[in-house]
């Protein structure tokens, strides 16, 4: 009896140890595995071209940058019963944390270059160019990383605070002045380009 | 006595630990880069994005969601890669030869997305902004991937030939030829 019982049980390392090698390997599945949830898959479905709009926006400097934004709310009612029957309980709040980078492209918009300010005679030409502005400023969600989710947090509340990440980003981007520097490159790169199509004196001004 | 104290005492240093609160992460500038592009073209894109989390054995109750997205892909040239020797000028007459069009940039604006319908179980958690973020990033994986099914990159031929032919008959130029390089969908 004690000799079948230990025999089952050297049968049962056996397979045990064999399973462990072979998942080693890679062969069968860990056992961390079985627990682990099924990757979120979405569905392959078609794109719809709502609009077509033609551009005339000639960028001059991308600025990669990246912000912290936070937001704090009174919590939900069950957490607030608790924190109050609970002495000495700070106040119950909802946190929401986000760590957001950004693309943002500078540059000038040539759809406002009206024919008043191009001057052509010869082999001279003068452009007076409408001054940089931000041309586009990319937030998307495979750059946001959610440091903190605390509590609930509707949709809309986090797209308000999305939205307050991409106005902190332009801001830095102009208080670091680099509108003016966007400005300095695209009179340079419209000075290059009028060179490179045959003008010899040229003149490139901004607003 | 002494050992209580100093039990104490570690057992308080230990909780302190436990209970320190998760620092934000620090905010920095990244890169600031010099670019020479020209975007001619912008397509308003939508997708809906479907997804349902069924697929883990231990799970139960269902746990699916419905949102649409509005991308802005704009695409255009990159005139840094244009050479003295890439203009011919005879006279009157001009060749340009530019460099292929690509799209510059996929752009998933935050108002623009919305979550159309959302169907949890009981016993299930909803989808967070983290699982929302990770499925709108496989959305805009797909959105890249898609977009050589669509015209834009004949598109913003077009509309580049439109404007620098506009500005050179303005410049003088009588006979205006305008060449692309080979096109491939590049993204940045």
């Amino acid at each position: 009896m004690t000799r079948s019982i230990f025999k089952i049980i050297g049968y049962a390392v056996v397979i045990v140890l064999a399973y462990l090698l072979l998942a080693k390997i890679g062969w069968l599945p860990s056992p961390a595995s079985w627990f682990r949830p099924a990757p979120v898959s979405i569905d392959e479905t078609p794109l719809l071209v709502n609009r077509i709009r033609a551009l005339s926006e000639l960028s001059s400097l991308s600025v990669q940058d990246e912000v912290v934004v936070t937001q704090i709310k009174p919590a939900g009612t069950a957490k607030q019963i608790i924190s109050l029957v609970t002495p000495g309980a700070a106040p119950a709040l909802d946190h929401l944390v986000l760590v957001v980078k950004g693309e943002l492209e500078l540059g000038t918009d040539l759809k406002g270059l009206t024919e008043q300010q191009v001057f052509i005679a010869g082999d001279s030409i003068a452009i007076h160019l409408p001054a940089a502005k931000v041309l586009l400023a990319q937030i998307n969600p495979s750059q946001t990383e959610t440091f903190i989710e605390e509590g609930d947090w509707t949709p809309d509340e986090i797209t308000k605070l999305k939205i307050k990440a991409r106005d902190q980003l332009i801001e830095r981007a102009k208080q670091k002045g680099l509108l003016q520097k966007a400005n300095e490159r695209s009179l340079k790169i419209m000075e290059d380009f009028l060179r490179t199509l045959g003008f010899n004196k040229t003149s490139v001004s901004s607003q | 006595m002494l050992q209580i104290r100093h039990s104490v005492l570690f057992a308080c240093i230990l909780l302190q630990l436990a209970c320190k609160q998760k620092q934000d992460p620090v905010t920095r500038v990244l890169q600031v880069r010099d670019m020479s592009a020209l975007a001619t073209t912008e397509y308003s894109i939508t997708k809906i994005v479907k997804a349902s989390d069924d697929k883990t054995w231990y799970k139960f109750g269902d746990r699916k969601i419905l949102m649409s997205v509005e991308a802005d892909v704009r695409a255009g040239i990159d005139l840094a890669q244009l050479k003295k020797e890439d203009v011919i000028i005879n006279g009157k007459s001009i060749q340009l030869n530019l460099p292929a069009p690509k799209i510059m940039s996929v752009n998933l604006p935050p108002e623009k997305i919305k979550v159309e319908y959302e169907d949890i179980g009981p016993l299930r958690d909803p989808f967070d902004n983290a699982a929302r973020d990770a499925l709108l990033a496989q959305a805009e994986k797909q959105i890249r991937s898609a977009m050589d099914q669509t015209a834009i990159l004949a598109d913003t031929e077009k509309n580049t030939r439109n404007l620098l032919s506009n500005f050179l008959q303005q410049a003088g130029y009588e006979q205006i030829e305008i060449r692309f390089g080979n096109t491939k969908q590049t993204l940045q």
